[in-house]
């Protein structure tokens, strides 16, 4: 997605706490959210020189492969909590038999978010399309109550919340004003599955 | 070559004498053989029939082939002992043969040579024999 | 040569030929235990699975030691076949052979007149009339009736007769006995020509010298491999054949002969190819950079100082010197680029792959643009197997970047489809791909090289597979990748399940029919607006569009299509340079398309 997008306003080093940052504002709109089973990280193409594209991608439990909860209900959840959330919906596509199999949110700063029902197995994914490819990829840690086995961040620098106080908190606030520790849910590994005390409110209120 | 060797010295010394003995008894068939064959066909007057000394020379020849065989088990052996004594001189465990010997102790399979068989071993060096010294590979043809 | 005469022939007995056959016979049989007696026999020389005696004797030494009671034993046993039970057999045969001349021999001599009395030396047999007692017996001498003046003639010319006849005879009889003998002679000298070596002793580069043993064991399959003439079904029979310890060593010691031979297991492949890069990587120059800044400073010097140097009267020497250094600096500047790839590809495959898989290094070549093959998992063992062919522009470097990150999603998408198990996608580019998509891509050339060594890949991946039948196999090309796929298909066919063809500018083929699987297992897409739609269109060198689907109008009337089935992807973007690499983007459905059809659920393509 080269094309299209706003002019991005962070780079590589941001980019992997950004799309965490939106799957966990993403899944505070989740009702019985179970939690993630893994985490991988990838690498996609940028035909622009010296950008770089990459994606997190969190998949669903086994135990709730084919469950109405992923395969229907978060569809027409997401639908209204991205848009409550001021994200741009977009990408709806149904499988063979008519039903509703993706559907895709793109938030003002351009992190694309992509929930994906793949024959039962529910999967989110998150993108960021040709960020300058300065400062190094940092990642914190999963979100979701993912273990340490299953977490898979070839593309980015797994630092705990304690490497990574001030000065990524800093890094991440994507909107002037407000630093990531002001804004609840942009510590992303604040909150693991079935958490419904952990509040998020909407970071991007001031922007509305 | 290897960082790690797992030993347990006193199986091994018996896998060696176990090996020599089968080297022997290889010697002892060959040298057999050639004796009975040799007495089977004493009636075929050698100065007459070409085929005859032929026929000496390749079973000569095979008992070389033999003890360059046996040669390459005593070897073997002598490398298995080599270690097995090095393990048997670091064995602190009177509960267990078993010695773990790191690359600085074992004697490394690609520099041992067999002056490391009768200074680690105490064996005493046998007298000068040339059948039994290796070949490095090569089979002395007997004619 | 023989000089047996005739009378030590017809007096010799030969059955002790055949008493020496029999000790020799009891001798093999008994000798043909020796590998049982020896490593069965012996339990730390016993190879295999784990048990107590292979704890008492662990580690590669160990190993090692075990390989080479193991070759004594089959040395061994292959010479008691070729020398002990030749040396038998000879004994056998010659006491037959002999038995039989001296049986003719006897025939001549019962045949004879008596009067007849067999004479001379090696090679001069003969017989001759005994005169006096054929003139007693004509002439009626002593108790025998004279014969009659006609009869008596009659009856020497008959013995005279064959006197000459019988001597031919004779003499042709005992040379072949002669040459009998020398054929014999020869046998038995012959036996020893040329003997196998045997394994090395221990010590002084035993490995490397243990390797070299193996590889000459084996010379002649491996003369199959470098010709072509052995398939990787052969080439996987063979290995399997193998000892463990000497896979070992072929693979550590040999890696050359292991790491590009379709056929060979994925992991030993992976291991030898590694050793491989890290040896290449090794022998570059450790001054490489201060080489090529020396050569920098130089020029700089020269160019710098140019009109003093004209000045000087030197320009002609110097202007050959910056030809020269220009020249080495191009030389080393291209070193330094390959130095790069390949350290790039050695990092790129390092660590655990993002989907949590391992990489294995298949094959790579760093001449001309370089070639590699590297997979994201194991396709020995994975439920699903992709092979992923780039198209233009493939080289060394997108071998452990670009393709290698596309194979990686491909992996990583195939793994959230829903009772999938694993997916092994592999970047297969052992072949020199065009680099340019206007000037080279039109062109069947580059194909048609890449279309045996891909059906070899093919094949060889069906050979190492644990359970071929089982496992869903696909291979996906992108641009000019399906056309090489569409070449290797149609002419060699491929061992796989579907065939998937990403914005193709043709497979040289009208019909999903003709690429060798059922065309409802054939799947593309080509999106919207991607100028690979134009430059099909304009040239159809490269064959039909695959994504035909039979609507349009040729010639009046309904085309039938390419066959198989299209799905959707999306161009993300307006640039249709840009769209013809978007397959792989994020948010394209495309991705979720291609991982239904890998983890067989193609009937769930939108």
């Amino acid at each position: 997605m080269s094309q299209g997008l706003p002019e991005l306003e962070f780079n590589r080093g941001e980019a992997f706490l950004r799309m965490d940052e939106a799957i966990a504002q993403t899944i505070e709109g989740l009702p019985d959210f179970p939690g993630f089973q893994d985490r991988t990280t990838l690498k996609l193409d940028c035909s622009e020189e010296g950008r770089e594209s990459y994606e997190i991608n969190y998949t669903f439990p086994e135990e709730t492969i084919g469950s109405d909860l992923v395969t229907k209900e978060y569809f027409t959840v997401l639908k209204e909590h991205w848009s409550s959330l001021g994200w741009e919906i977009h990408g709806e596509r149904d499988d063979v038999d008519g039903n509703i199999a993706d559907i895709q949110a793109t938030r003002p700063d351009g992190v694309n978010i992509w929930y994906s029902n793949m024959l039962g197995q529910a999967v989110i994914h998150a993108q960021v399309a040709c960020v300058e490819a300065e400062g190094d990829p940092v990642c914190g840690p999963p979100l979701g109550g993912v273990t340490p086995e299953n977490d898979h961040t070839k593309y980015c620098t797994l630092e705990t919340p304690d490497d990574s106080t001030s000065e990524t908190a800093e890094a991440i606030a994507p909107f002037g004003g407000t630093t990531a520790a002001d804004v609840p849910g942009a510590a992303p590994w604040a909150r693991g599955p079935e958490d419904p005390e952990s509040p998020m409110s909407d970071p991007y209120a001031d922007q509305l | 070559m290897s960082d790690r060797m797992v030993i347990d010295h006193q199986a091994v010394s018996e896998a060696v004498e176990q090996i020599e003995t089968v080297a022997e008894d290889l010697d002892a068939a060959a040298v057999a053989v050639n004796a009975d064959a040799a007495d089977a066909v004493t009636a075929i007057p050698i100065g007459e029939f070409a085929f005859r000394p032929a026929l000496n020379a390749a079973e000569s020849w095979w008992y070389s082939r033999i003890v360059d065989h046996r040669n390459h088990l005593i070897d073997l052996a002598q490398f298995m002992a080599t270690n097995a004594a090095v393990a048997a001189q670091h064995d602190q465990d009177s509960e267990s043969d078993l010695v773990e010997l790191g690359e600085e102790l074992q004697v490394d399979v690609d520099e041992y040579t067999t002056s490391d068989y009768y200074e680690t071993t105490g064996a005493e060096r046998p007298d000068y024999n040339p059948a039994a010294l290796p070949t490095d590979g090569k089979s002395v043809a007997v004619e | 040569m023989s000089s047996l005469s005739w009378r030590t022939f017809y007096l010799t007995g030969y059955t002790g030929l055949d008493d020496a056959a029999a000790v020799w016979d009891r001798y093999i049989s008994e000798a043909a235990d020796f590998e049982a007696t020896l490593i069965d026999g012996i339990p730390v020389l016993k190879e295999g699975a784990a048990d107590q005696a292979r704890d008492d004797f662990d580690g590669e030494t160990a190993d090692l030691v075990r390989g080479q009671a193991r070759h004594i034993a089959e040395r061994f046993l292959d010479d008691l076949d070729a020398y002990a039970s030749h040396i038998k057999v000879l004994l056998q045969e010659a006491k037959t052979d002999f038995e039989t001349k001296r049986d003719e021999l006897a025939g001549l001599f019962a045949e004879k007149s008596v009067y007849l009395t067999a004479e001379g030396e090696p090679g001069e047999e003969r017989f001759e009339v005994n005169e006096s007692d054929l003139y007693n017996y004509l002439t009626g001498s002593g108790t025998v009736e004279p014969m009659n003046e006609y009869e008596a003639d009659a009856y020497e010319q008959r013995v005279r007769e064959q006197a000459v006849d019988l001597s031919d005879r004779f003499k042709t009889l005992m040379d072949s006995v002669r040459e009998l003998d020398d054929q014999y002679a020869a046998d038995f000298k012959a036996l020893n020509d040329d003997p196998p070596p045997l394994p090395p002793y221990v010590g002084s580069d035993f490995e490397a010298k243990t390797a070299e043993y193996l590889q000459e064991q084996h010379q002649d399959f491996l003369d199959k491999i470098e010709s072509g003439d052995a398939i990787p079904e052969e080439v996987n029979d063979w290995w399997n054949s193998l000892a463990e310890g000497d896979q070992e060593l072929f693979v550590h010691e040999l890696p050359e002969l292991v790491g590009p031979v379709d056929g060979i297991p994925t992991e030993d492949r992976d291991t030898a190819n590694r050793i491989l890069l890290d040896q290449e990587i090794a022998d570059f120059s450790p001054t490489l950079d201060e080489d090529i800044a020396v050569i920098e400073d130089r020029i700089a010097e020269i160019e710098g100082n140019w009109s003093e140097i004209v000045a000087n009267g030197d320009s002609i020497d110097r202007a050959e010197e910056l030809e020269q250094l220009r020249e080495e600096l191009a030389r080393l500047q291209g070193e330094r680029v390959t130095y790069n790839e390949l350290v790039d590809l050695q990092s790129a495959i390092a660590e655990e792959s993002p989907t949590g898989q391992q990489y294995y290094l298949l094959g790579y070549d760093s001449a001309g643009d370089g070639k590699a093959i590297v997979s994201v998992g194991n396709p020995d063992t994975a439920d699903n197997t992709v092979v992923y062919v780039p198209g233009t522009g493939g080289d060394l470097d997108g071998a452990g970047g670009n393709d290698l990150q596309r194979a990686e999603t491909m992996a990583g998408d195939a793994a959230q489809v829903a009772g999938s198990g694993e997916t092994a996608v592999m970047v297969w580019l052992d072949y020199d791909a065009p680099n340019n998509p206007i000037m080279n891509s039109p062109s069947l050339s580059y194909a048609e090289d890449a279309s045996e060594p891909l059906a070899s890949f093919m094949s060889g991946l069906d050979a190492t597979n644990h359970d071929p039948e089982e496992t869903t196999t696909t291979v996906i090309g992108h641009s000019y990748g399906t056309t090489v796929i569409g070449q290797a298909a149609s002419e060699y066919g491929l061992d796989t399940d579907q065939i998937v063809a990403v914005a193709s500018p043709g497979m040289t083929v009208d019909h999903a029919s003709e690429l060798g699987i059922d065309p409802d297992d054939f799947y593309s897409t080509t999106a919207p607006g991607d100028l690979i739609n134009a430059a099909a269109e304009a040239t159809l060198i490269l064959g039909s569009d695959p994504n035909d689907g039979g609507l349009n109008i040729q010639g009046g009337g309904l085309d039938s299509g390419f066959g198989g089935t299209s799905f959707d992807s999306d161009n993300m973007g307006w640039s249709p340079v840009d769209i013809h690499s978007n397959y792989w983007d994020d948010g394209n459905p495309a991705r979720k398309n291609m991982a239904m059809i890998f983890t067989g659920n193609g009937d769930q393509v939108t």
